[in-house]
Protein backbone atom coordinates (compact mmCIF):
# COMPACT_ATOMS: atom_id res chain seq x y z
CA UNK A 1 0.00 0.00 0.00
CA UNK A 2 1.13 3.46 -1.37
CA UNK A 3 0.22 6.31 1.02
CA UNK A 4 -0.57 9.69 -1.02
CA UNK A 5 2.24 11.22 0.22
CA UNK A 6 4.68 8.59 -1.31
CA UNK A 7 2.94 8.14 -4.54
CA UNK A 8 3.40 12.25 -4.79
CA UNK A 9 6.70 12.17 -3.92
CA UNK A 10 7.11 9.35 -6.62
CA UNK A 11 5.95 11.10 -9.37
CA UNK A 12 7.60 14.44 -8.79
CA UNK A 13 11.26 12.03 -8.47
CA UNK A 14 10.64 10.51 -11.70
CA UNK A 15 13.19 10.10 -13.67
CA UNK A 16 15.68 10.68 -10.70
CA UNK A 17 18.49 7.39 -10.57
CA UNK A 18 17.37 5.14 -7.61
CA UNK A 19 20.80 5.41 -6.11
CA UNK A 20 22.09 6.80 -2.97
CA UNK A 21 23.99 9.62 -4.87
CA UNK A 22 20.05 11.30 -5.89
CA UNK A 23 19.70 11.75 -2.16
CA UNK A 24 20.32 15.07 -1.36
CA UNK A 25 18.87 16.52 -4.84
CA UNK A 26 15.68 14.26 -4.20
CA UNK A 27 15.10 15.76 -1.29
CA UNK A 28 16.13 19.33 -2.66
CA UNK A 29 13.32 18.27 -5.40
CA UNK A 30 10.81 17.67 -2.65
CA UNK A 31 11.72 20.88 -1.18
CA UNK A 32 11.16 22.88 -4.30
CA UNK A 33 7.78 21.44 -5.76
CA UNK A 34 6.08 20.91 -2.15
CA UNK A 35 7.46 23.64 0.25
CA UNK A 36 9.39 21.03 2.84
CA UNK A 37 10.50 17.91 3.88
CA UNK A 38 9.12 16.76 6.93
CA UNK A 39 8.90 12.69 8.50
CA UNK A 40 6.60 11.69 6.39
CA UNK A 41 8.40 12.54 2.88
CA UNK A 42 11.74 11.65 4.37
CA UNK A 43 10.10 8.32 4.48
CA UNK A 44 8.32 8.74 1.44
CA UNK A 45 11.84 9.53 -0.51
CA UNK A 46 13.52 6.46 1.01
CA UNK A 47 10.79 4.10 0.15
CA UNK A 48 11.39 5.64 -3.58
CA UNK A 49 15.17 5.65 -3.64
CA UNK A 50 15.25 2.33 -2.07
CA UNK A 51 16.90 3.35 0.59
CA UNK A 52 16.76 2.43 4.53
CA UNK A 53 14.45 5.45 6.66
CA UNK A 54 17.28 6.03 8.76
CA UNK A 55 20.16 6.90 6.45
CA UNK A 56 17.55 9.81 4.70
CA UNK A 57 17.14 10.83 7.70
CA UNK A 58 20.73 10.66 9.24
CA UNK A 59 21.69 12.81 5.66
CA UNK A 60 18.48 15.40 6.17
CA UNK A 61 18.94 16.02 9.37
CA UNK A 62 22.98 17.09 8.71
CA UNK A 63 21.70 19.92 6.58
CA UNK A 64 20.58 23.19 8.13
CA UNK A 65 18.67 24.61 5.23
CA UNK A 66 15.95 22.14 4.34
CA UNK A 67 13.17 23.55 6.04
CA UNK A 68 10.41 20.93 7.85
CA UNK A 69 7.25 22.78 7.33
CA UNK A 70 6.28 25.27 5.18
CA UNK A 71 7.12 28.66 7.08
CA UNK A 72 8.62 31.58 4.98
CA UNK A 73 12.36 31.00 5.85
CA UNK A 74 13.89 34.45 7.36
CA UNK A 75 17.41 33.59 7.82
CA UNK A 76 19.84 36.96 9.09
CA UNK A 77 23.69 36.09 9.05
CA UNK A 78 25.28 36.93 12.33
CA UNK A 79 28.38 36.21 11.03
CA UNK A 80 31.55 38.67 12.06
CA UNK A 81 30.92 41.95 9.00
CA UNK A 82 27.24 41.60 9.44
CA UNK A 83 27.66 41.30 13.09
CA UNK A 84 29.79 44.74 13.52
CA UNK A 85 26.74 45.96 10.83
CA UNK A 86 24.48 45.41 13.36
CA UNK A 87 22.20 42.08 12.96
CA UNK A 88 21.40 41.45 16.12
CA UNK A 89 19.16 44.74 16.08
CA UNK A 90 17.98 43.08 12.88
CA UNK A 91 17.10 40.20 14.02
CA UNK A 92 15.30 41.71 17.08
CA UNK A 93 13.39 44.17 14.31
CA UNK A 94 12.35 41.37 12.22
CA UNK A 95 10.99 39.71 14.67
CA UNK A 96 9.19 42.13 15.97
CA UNK A 97 7.07 42.30 13.04
CA UNK A 98 6.13 38.85 13.41
CA UNK A 99 8.81 36.84 11.23
CA UNK A 100 9.91 33.88 12.55
CA UNK A 101 13.48 34.60 11.83
CA UNK A 102 16.87 32.61 12.93
CA UNK A 103 20.29 33.84 13.31
CA UNK A 104 22.26 32.04 10.61
CA UNK A 105 26.44 31.74 9.87
CA UNK A 106 27.87 33.68 6.57
CA UNK A 107 26.14 34.06 4.17
CA UNK A 108 28.87 34.99 1.88
CA UNK A 109 27.39 38.80 1.19
CA UNK A 110 30.10 40.37 3.85
CA UNK A 111 30.71 43.14 1.36
CA UNK A 112 27.43 44.41 1.71
CA UNK A 113 26.26 43.58 5.20
CA UNK A 114 24.05 43.16 7.11
CA UNK A 115 22.88 40.16 5.09
CA UNK A 116 19.79 37.97 5.19
CA UNK A 117 18.09 35.74 3.49
CA UNK A 118 14.31 35.02 2.84
CA UNK A 119 13.35 31.70 1.39
CA UNK A 120 16.27 31.65 -1.57
CA UNK A 121 16.24 35.07 -1.79
CA UNK A 122 19.42 37.10 -0.67
CA UNK A 123 18.36 40.69 1.10
CA UNK A 124 21.82 42.57 1.11
CA UNK A 125 22.52 45.82 3.58
CA UNK A 126 19.11 44.72 4.85
CA UNK A 127 17.19 46.26 7.00
CA UNK A 128 13.90 45.07 8.95
CA UNK A 129 11.39 46.73 6.38
CA UNK A 130 13.20 45.11 3.36
CA UNK A 131 13.41 41.73 5.30
CA UNK A 132 9.32 42.09 5.54
CA UNK A 133 9.28 43.25 1.88
CA UNK A 134 10.75 39.93 0.53
CA UNK A 135 9.16 37.90 2.87
CA UNK A 136 5.51 39.20 1.70
CA UNK A 137 6.71 39.14 -2.18
CA UNK A 138 7.34 35.69 -1.75
CA UNK A 139 4.06 34.71 -0.68
CA UNK B 1 46.34 48.47 -9.91
CA UNK B 2 43.06 47.08 -10.47
CA UNK B 3 42.96 44.25 -12.67
CA UNK B 4 41.05 42.94 -15.31
CA UNK B 5 41.25 39.40 -16.01
CA UNK B 6 39.09 36.79 -14.22
CA UNK B 7 36.49 39.38 -13.66
CA UNK B 8 35.23 41.47 -16.94
CA UNK B 9 35.99 44.76 -17.00
CA UNK B 10 32.94 47.17 -17.72
CA UNK B 11 33.14 47.43 -21.07
CA UNK B 12 32.25 44.05 -21.47
CA UNK B 13 28.32 43.94 -21.40
CA UNK B 14 26.93 41.20 -23.16
CA UNK B 15 24.99 38.50 -20.77
CA UNK B 16 26.86 36.53 -18.00
CA UNK B 17 25.58 33.49 -19.62
CA UNK B 18 25.47 34.19 -23.08
CA UNK B 19 27.16 32.67 -26.59
CA UNK B 20 28.49 36.49 -27.08
CA UNK B 21 29.82 36.74 -23.89
CA UNK B 22 32.07 33.30 -24.38
CA UNK B 23 33.29 34.76 -27.47
CA UNK B 24 34.06 38.13 -26.21
CA UNK B 25 36.38 36.99 -23.14
CA UNK B 26 37.78 34.85 -25.37
CA UNK B 27 36.72 31.01 -23.83
CA UNK B 28 35.59 30.20 -26.91
CA UNK B 29 38.68 30.43 -28.33
CA UNK B 30 40.30 28.53 -25.13
CA UNK B 31 37.51 25.46 -25.95
CA UNK B 32 38.32 25.55 -29.52
CA UNK B 33 41.91 25.31 -29.60
CA UNK B 34 42.17 22.72 -26.64
CA UNK B 35 39.92 20.91 -28.17
CA UNK B 36 43.32 20.32 -31.08
CA UNK B 37 45.54 19.63 -28.12
CA UNK B 38 46.40 16.70 -26.63
CA UNK B 39 46.25 16.18 -22.72
CA UNK B 40 49.50 16.11 -22.49
CA UNK B 41 50.01 19.44 -23.84
CA UNK B 42 47.40 21.31 -21.77
CA UNK B 43 48.60 19.97 -18.53
CA UNK B 44 51.90 20.69 -19.44
CA UNK B 45 50.66 24.93 -20.21
CA UNK B 46 49.12 24.59 -16.60
CA UNK B 47 52.21 23.64 -15.34
CA UNK B 48 54.11 25.88 -17.09
CA UNK B 49 51.78 28.64 -16.17
CA UNK B 50 52.22 28.11 -12.83
CA UNK B 51 48.60 28.35 -11.31
CA UNK B 52 48.27 27.57 -7.71
CA UNK B 53 44.89 26.28 -6.71
CA UNK B 54 42.79 29.34 -5.23
CA UNK B 55 40.71 27.99 -2.69
CA UNK B 56 43.21 28.57 -0.11
CA UNK B 57 45.45 25.59 0.34
CA UNK B 58 47.77 27.02 -3.07
CA UNK B 59 48.77 23.79 -4.34
CA UNK B 60 50.35 23.51 -7.67
CA UNK B 61 47.30 23.17 -9.88
CA UNK B 62 49.29 21.00 -13.04
CA UNK B 63 50.71 18.72 -10.63
CA UNK B 64 47.35 18.01 -9.68
CA UNK B 65 45.67 17.80 -13.15
CA UNK B 66 48.89 15.23 -14.02
CA UNK B 67 48.06 13.36 -10.58
CA UNK B 68 44.58 12.60 -11.42
CA UNK B 69 45.98 12.42 -15.56
CA UNK B 70 48.06 9.39 -14.34
CA UNK B 71 45.98 7.58 -11.81
CA UNK B 72 45.43 4.19 -13.29
CA UNK B 73 41.49 3.89 -12.31
CA UNK B 74 38.26 4.78 -14.22
CA UNK B 75 35.93 6.72 -14.55
CA UNK B 76 37.46 9.75 -13.16
CA UNK B 77 35.19 13.12 -12.13
CA UNK B 78 35.82 16.54 -12.20
CA UNK B 79 34.59 18.55 -9.42
CA UNK B 80 33.75 22.52 -9.23
CA UNK B 81 33.90 23.43 -5.65
CA UNK B 82 31.23 26.75 -4.83
CA UNK B 83 30.79 25.73 -1.50
CA UNK B 84 31.84 28.94 -0.53
CA UNK B 85 30.83 30.00 2.76
CA UNK B 86 32.86 31.57 5.55
CA UNK B 87 32.99 34.61 7.57
CA UNK B 88 34.90 37.64 4.44
CA UNK B 89 35.00 35.14 1.74
CA UNK B 90 32.61 35.93 -1.12
CA UNK B 91 34.82 35.95 -3.83
CA UNK B 92 33.28 33.38 -5.93
CA UNK B 93 29.26 34.32 -5.74
CA UNK B 94 30.61 37.26 -7.58
CA UNK B 95 33.11 35.75 -10.08
CA UNK B 96 30.22 33.51 -10.79
CA UNK B 97 27.38 36.05 -11.67
CA UNK B 98 29.79 38.41 -12.80
CA UNK B 99 30.97 35.61 -15.35
CA UNK B 100 29.99 31.69 -14.66
CA UNK B 101 31.83 30.91 -18.30
CA UNK B 102 35.09 30.98 -17.50
CA UNK B 103 35.00 28.75 -14.50
CA UNK B 104 32.86 26.50 -16.52
CA UNK B 105 35.49 26.29 -19.38
CA UNK B 106 38.39 25.55 -17.44
CA UNK B 107 35.99 22.64 -16.11
CA UNK B 108 35.50 21.02 -19.00
CA UNK B 109 39.25 21.93 -20.10
CA UNK B 110 40.17 20.45 -16.92
CA UNK B 111 38.00 17.18 -17.66
CA UNK B 112 39.63 16.89 -21.16
CA UNK B 113 42.65 16.76 -19.71
CA UNK B 114 42.41 14.45 -17.01
CA UNK B 115 39.92 12.70 -18.69
CA UNK B 116 36.82 12.73 -16.93
CA UNK B 117 33.93 12.23 -18.56
CA UNK B 118 31.34 13.81 -15.63
CA UNK B 119 31.32 16.71 -13.90
CA UNK B 120 30.17 18.02 -10.59
CA UNK B 121 29.33 21.64 -10.04
CA UNK B 122 28.96 22.02 -6.19
CA UNK B 123 26.67 25.07 -5.01
CA UNK B 124 26.06 26.33 -1.55
CA UNK B 125 22.42 25.95 -0.86
CA UNK B 126 22.46 29.93 0.46
CA UNK B 127 23.86 30.95 -3.26
CA UNK B 128 20.89 29.96 -5.26
CA UNK B 129 20.68 33.31 -7.27
CA UNK B 130 23.97 31.98 -8.39
CA UNK B 131 23.43 28.77 -8.76
CA UNK B 132 20.55 29.75 -11.48
CA UNK B 133 23.47 32.16 -13.28
CA UNK B 134 25.57 29.08 -13.61
CA UNK B 135 22.97 26.31 -14.99
CA UNK B 136 21.74 29.43 -17.58
CA UNK B 137 25.25 29.32 -18.70
CA UNK B 138 25.79 25.66 -18.36
CA UNK B 139 22.33 25.36 -20.87
CA UNK B 140 24.27 27.67 -23.12
CA UNK B 141 27.20 25.69 -23.77
CA UNK B 142 25.34 22.16 -23.91
CA UNK B 143 22.93 23.30 -26.75
CA UNK B 144 25.95 24.68 -28.54
CA UNK B 145 27.93 21.31 -27.97
CA UNK B 146 30.63 22.81 -26.28
CA UNK B 147 30.62 19.48 -23.49
CA UNK B 148 32.49 17.81 -25.93
CA UNK B 149 33.44 13.78 -25.64
CA UNK B 150 30.69 12.91 -23.95
CA UNK B 151 31.18 15.22 -21.19
CA UNK B 152 27.98 15.83 -18.46
CA UNK B 153 27.99 18.32 -15.94
CA UNK B 154 25.32 18.15 -12.83
CA UNK B 155 24.61 21.22 -10.58
CA UNK B 156 24.50 19.83 -7.17
CA UNK B 157 23.13 22.30 -4.32
CA UNK B 158 24.04 22.44 -0.61
CA UNK B 159 21.88 22.76 2.06
CA UNK B 160 23.68 24.80 5.12
CA UNK B 161 26.49 23.04 5.53
CA UNK B 162 30.07 24.93 6.18
CA UNK B 163 31.95 21.49 6.38
CA UNK B 164 30.54 20.58 3.15
CA UNK B 165 33.21 22.57 1.48
CA UNK B 166 35.94 20.47 2.40
CA UNK B 167 36.73 18.44 -0.23
CA UNK B 168 36.37 14.79 1.18
CA UNK B 169 33.41 16.06 2.65
CA UNK B 170 31.84 17.46 -0.46
CA UNK B 171 32.10 13.93 -2.13
CA UNK B 172 30.10 12.47 0.53
CA UNK B 173 27.60 15.22 0.18
CA UNK B 174 27.17 14.09 -3.82
CA UNK B 175 27.30 10.78 -2.59
CA UNK B 176 24.10 11.21 -0.51
CA UNK B 177 26.36 10.69 2.92
CA UNK B 178 26.57 13.19 5.48
CA UNK B 179 28.84 15.52 4.80
CA UNK B 180 31.69 14.17 7.09
CA UNK B 181 35.43 14.56 5.87
CA UNK B 182 37.46 11.71 5.45
CA UNK B 183 41.13 10.84 6.34
CA UNK B 184 43.55 11.89 3.85
CA UNK B 185 45.29 10.06 2.59
CA UNK B 186 43.87 8.72 0.50
CA UNK B 187 44.26 11.54 -1.79
CA UNK B 188 41.48 12.80 -3.66
CA UNK B 189 43.25 12.75 -6.86
CA UNK B 190 43.34 9.18 -6.60
CA UNK B 191 40.77 8.08 -4.64
CA UNK B 192 38.24 10.76 -4.58
CA UNK B 193 34.26 10.79 -5.33
CA UNK B 194 33.13 7.78 -5.93
CA UNK B 195 36.46 5.84 -4.47
CA UNK B 196 37.21 6.99 -7.90
CA UNK B 197 40.52 9.64 -9.36
CA UNK B 198 38.63 13.24 -9.02
CA UNK B 199 39.90 16.73 -9.57
CA UNK B 200 38.27 18.99 -7.16
CA UNK B 201 39.09 23.13 -7.98
CA UNK B 202 37.97 26.28 -6.36
CA UNK B 203 35.78 28.16 -8.72
CA UNK B 204 38.68 31.07 -9.17
CA UNK B 205 41.29 28.14 -9.97
CA UNK B 206 39.27 26.91 -12.83
CA UNK B 207 38.74 30.84 -14.26
CA UNK B 208 42.11 31.30 -14.44
CA UNK B 209 42.63 28.30 -16.55
CA UNK B 210 40.13 29.66 -18.80
CA UNK B 211 42.20 32.56 -19.16
CA UNK B 212 45.33 31.67 -19.61
CA UNK B 213 44.47 28.84 -22.67
CA UNK B 214 42.69 31.94 -24.40
CA UNK B 215 45.70 33.53 -24.26
CA UNK B 216 49.30 31.88 -23.51
CA UNK B 217 51.69 31.02 -20.99
CA UNK B 218 54.03 33.45 -21.57
CA UNK B 219 50.86 36.45 -21.52
CA UNK B 220 49.27 34.84 -17.47
CA UNK B 221 53.31 35.24 -16.65
CA UNK B 222 53.43 39.06 -17.27
CA UNK B 223 51.26 39.86 -14.30
CA UNK B 224 52.09 38.84 -10.55
CA UNK B 225 55.45 37.22 -9.48
CA UNK B 226 57.91 34.49 -10.70
CA UNK B 227 56.80 32.52 -8.28
CA UNK B 228 53.45 33.75 -8.49
CA UNK B 229 52.42 34.30 -11.24
CA UNK B 230 49.00 35.43 -12.14
CA UNK B 231 46.41 37.72 -10.01
CA UNK B 232 44.29 36.74 -7.32
CA UNK B 233 40.57 37.61 -6.18
CA UNK B 234 40.52 39.73 -2.78
CA UNK B 235 37.75 40.01 -0.86
CA UNK B 236 37.79 43.18 1.22
CA UNK B 237 35.21 43.47 3.94
CA UNK B 238 34.52 45.82 6.82
CA UNK B 239 35.76 49.30 7.49
CA UNK B 240 36.93 50.41 4.30
CA UNK B 241 35.16 52.68 1.89
CA UNK B 242 34.56 50.30 -1.02
CA UNK B 243 33.76 46.75 0.35
CA UNK B 244 33.68 44.40 -2.86
CA UNK B 245 35.60 41.99 -4.95
CA UNK B 246 38.94 43.48 -6.43
CA UNK B 247 41.32 41.71 -8.74
CA UNK B 248 45.14 42.37 -8.21
CA UNK B 249 48.63 41.09 -9.37
CA UNK B 250 50.10 38.94 -6.89
CA UNK B 251 53.31 40.99 -5.25
CA UNK B 252 51.51 44.26 -4.87
CA UNK B 253 52.10 46.14 -1.43
CA UNK B 254 49.30 44.88 0.55
CA UNK B 255 48.72 48.18 1.98
CA UNK B 256 47.48 49.41 -1.69
CA UNK B 257 44.79 46.77 -1.64
CA UNK B 258 43.70 48.51 1.32
CA UNK B 259 44.17 52.34 0.52
CA UNK B 260 44.00 52.40 -3.22
CA UNK B 261 41.34 54.70 -4.41
CA UNK B 262 40.14 52.31 -7.47
CA UNK B 263 40.03 49.46 -4.24
CA UNK B 264 39.22 49.73 -0.83
CA UNK B 265 39.99 53.41 -0.62
CA UNK B 266 41.31 53.78 2.89
CA UNK B 267 39.15 53.29 5.74
CA UNK B 268 35.60 55.05 6.12
CA UNK B 269 35.11 58.38 8.27
CA UNK B 270 38.69 59.18 9.16
CA UNK B 271 38.88 55.64 11.67
CA UNK B 272 42.22 54.95 12.14
CA UNK B 273 43.12 50.90 11.32
CA UNK B 274 43.23 48.39 14.24
CA UNK B 275 44.17 45.23 12.24
CA UNK B 276 43.37 43.02 9.16
CA UNK B 277 42.47 39.88 9.78
CA UNK B 278 43.54 38.01 6.31
CA UNK B 279 43.02 34.77 4.60
CA UNK B 280 39.44 34.23 6.02
CA UNK B 281 38.07 32.71 9.53
CA UNK B 282 40.87 30.98 10.24
CA UNK B 283 43.77 33.87 8.77
CA UNK B 284 45.73 35.89 10.55
CA UNK B 285 45.90 39.25 12.05
CA UNK B 286 48.28 41.53 11.04
CA UNK B 287 49.00 44.86 13.41
CA UNK B 288 48.84 48.31 10.97
CA UNK B 289 52.90 48.29 11.21
CA UNK B 290 52.78 44.68 9.78
CA UNK B 291 50.14 45.39 6.64
CA UNK B 292 52.81 48.39 5.86
CA UNK B 293 55.62 46.05 5.13
CA UNK B 294 54.07 43.14 3.31
CA UNK B 295 53.85 42.09 -0.40
CA UNK B 296 50.11 40.22 -1.50
CA UNK B 297 52.58 37.52 -2.24
CA UNK B 298 52.55 33.70 -0.54
CA UNK B 299 56.59 34.51 0.36
CA UNK B 300 56.32 38.14 1.56
CA UNK B 301 53.50 36.92 3.54
CA UNK B 302 55.27 33.58 5.00
CA UNK B 303 57.41 35.85 6.29
CA UNK B 304 55.35 37.17 9.07
CA UNK B 305 53.11 34.15 9.46
CA UNK B 306 49.98 34.80 7.34
CA UNK B 307 48.71 33.16 3.72
CA UNK B 308 46.67 34.67 1.27
CA UNK B 309 44.14 32.03 2.22
CA UNK B 310 40.59 32.31 0.45
CA UNK B 311 41.73 36.15 -0.61
CA UNK B 312 39.78 37.28 2.63
CA UNK B 313 40.79 40.68 4.08
CA UNK B 314 38.61 41.68 6.70
CA UNK B 315 39.05 45.22 7.78
CA UNK B 316 39.05 46.48 11.33
CA UNK B 317 38.96 50.05 12.59
CA UNK B 318 39.34 51.28 16.32
CA UNK B 319 35.97 51.35 17.12
CA UNK B 320 36.09 47.24 16.69
CA UNK B 321 37.32 44.97 19.88
CA UNK B 322 39.18 42.08 17.95
CA UNK B 323 38.39 40.32 20.86
CA UNK B 324 34.99 40.28 20.07
CA UNK B 325 35.54 39.47 16.69
CA UNK B 326 37.55 36.49 18.16
CA UNK B 327 34.66 35.21 19.72
CA UNK B 328 32.92 35.52 16.62
CA UNK B 329 34.88 33.36 14.84
CA UNK B 330 34.49 30.59 17.81
CA UNK B 331 30.96 30.26 17.81
CA UNK B 332 31.03 30.30 14.01
CA UNK B 333 33.94 27.19 14.07
CA UNK B 334 32.42 25.68 16.91
CA UNK B 335 28.55 25.85 15.26
CA UNK B 336 30.14 24.53 11.82
CA UNK B 337 32.34 21.44 13.50
CA UNK B 338 31.03 18.36 11.97
CA UNK B 339 31.17 16.35 15.42
CA UNK B 340 32.92 13.83 13.55
CA UNK B 341 36.54 13.71 15.59
CA UNK B 342 36.74 14.85 19.38
CA UNK B 343 39.90 17.78 18.86
CA UNK B 344 37.54 19.37 16.74
CA UNK B 345 33.83 18.54 18.29
CA UNK B 346 35.29 19.61 22.02
CA UNK B 347 38.07 21.77 21.02
CA UNK B 348 35.64 24.32 18.77
CA UNK B 349 33.34 24.39 22.07
CA UNK B 350 35.86 24.46 24.89
CA UNK B 351 37.71 27.55 22.57
CA UNK B 352 34.14 29.57 22.65
CA UNK B 353 33.88 29.14 25.68
CA UNK B 354 36.55 30.01 27.24
CA UNK B 355 36.91 33.25 25.39
CA UNK B 356 33.31 33.35 26.57
CA UNK B 357 34.42 33.97 30.14
CA UNK B 358 35.90 36.21 32.14
CA UNK B 359 39.14 36.84 31.58
CA UNK B 360 39.63 33.85 29.52
CA UNK B 361 41.71 35.88 27.27
CA UNK B 362 44.10 35.69 30.49
CA UNK B 363 44.41 32.00 30.02
CA UNK B 364 47.03 31.97 27.60
CA UNK B 365 48.99 28.38 28.52
CA UNK B 366 45.05 26.59 28.39
CA UNK B 367 44.51 28.38 24.95
CA UNK B 368 47.52 27.69 23.14
CA UNK B 369 47.70 23.61 24.47
CA UNK B 370 44.01 23.50 22.89
CA UNK B 371 45.04 25.59 20.13
CA UNK B 372 47.83 22.65 19.34
CA UNK B 373 45.95 19.94 20.35
CA UNK B 374 43.60 21.16 17.22
CA UNK B 375 45.63 21.53 15.07
CA UNK B 376 47.44 18.12 15.44
CA UNK B 377 44.82 15.57 15.57
CA UNK B 378 41.65 17.11 13.90
CA UNK B 379 41.15 15.06 10.82
CA UNK B 380 40.28 17.90 8.62
CA UNK B 381 41.28 21.62 8.08
CA UNK B 382 38.03 23.03 9.71
CA UNK B 383 39.22 21.72 13.04
CA UNK B 384 43.18 21.93 12.09
CA UNK B 385 42.82 25.76 11.37
CA UNK B 386 40.00 26.90 14.04
CA UNK B 387 42.77 27.86 16.06
CA UNK B 388 44.85 30.12 13.65
CA UNK B 389 43.15 33.84 14.16
CA UNK B 390 42.95 33.47 18.12
CA UNK B 391 46.92 32.34 17.80
CA UNK B 392 48.08 34.92 15.80
CA UNK B 393 46.21 37.64 18.09
CA UNK B 394 48.09 36.48 21.01
CA UNK B 395 51.39 36.47 19.46
CA UNK B 396 50.64 40.20 18.87
CA UNK B 397 50.53 42.25 22.25
CA UNK B 398 50.10 45.15 20.32
CA UNK B 399 46.52 44.15 19.36
CA UNK B 400 44.88 43.54 22.96
CA UNK B 401 42.61 45.60 23.85
CA UNK B 402 44.67 46.37 27.31
CA UNK B 403 47.33 48.06 25.61
CA UNK B 404 45.12 49.50 23.01
CA UNK B 405 43.09 51.26 26.13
Amino acid sequence: MRTETEQQVRSILEGMPRERASLLPALWTVVDQMGWVDQERMEAVAAVLNLPVADVYGVASFYAMLPSDGRTQVRVCDDVLCHLAGSERLLDAVRAQGLDAVAWPCLGRCDQAPAALVNASPVVRATAEKVQRAAQGGE
Amino acid sequence: MREYRLLPPESVRSHPASYERLVERGFERALNRTQSLSPKTIIQEVSDAGILGRGGAAFPTGRKWASVAEAPFRPKYVVMNADESEPGTFKDRVLLMDDPLGALTGMIIAARAVGAHKGYVYIRGEYQDVEARVAEALRMLETRGFLADGLTIEIRRGAGAYIAGEETALFNSIEGRRPEPRVKPPFPTVHGLFGKPTLIQNVETLANVAVLLSESVQWFREKGTDRTPGTKLVCLSGAVQNPGVYEVAFGVPLKEILFSEELGGGLASGRALRAVLLGGAAGTFLTPQELDEVQYDYPSLRSIGASIGSGAAMVFDDTVALEDVLKLLAHFFADESCGQCVPCRVGTRRMMEILESPDGFDDAERLRDLGRAMQDASICGLGQTAPLALLSYMDRPTLWKRSAV
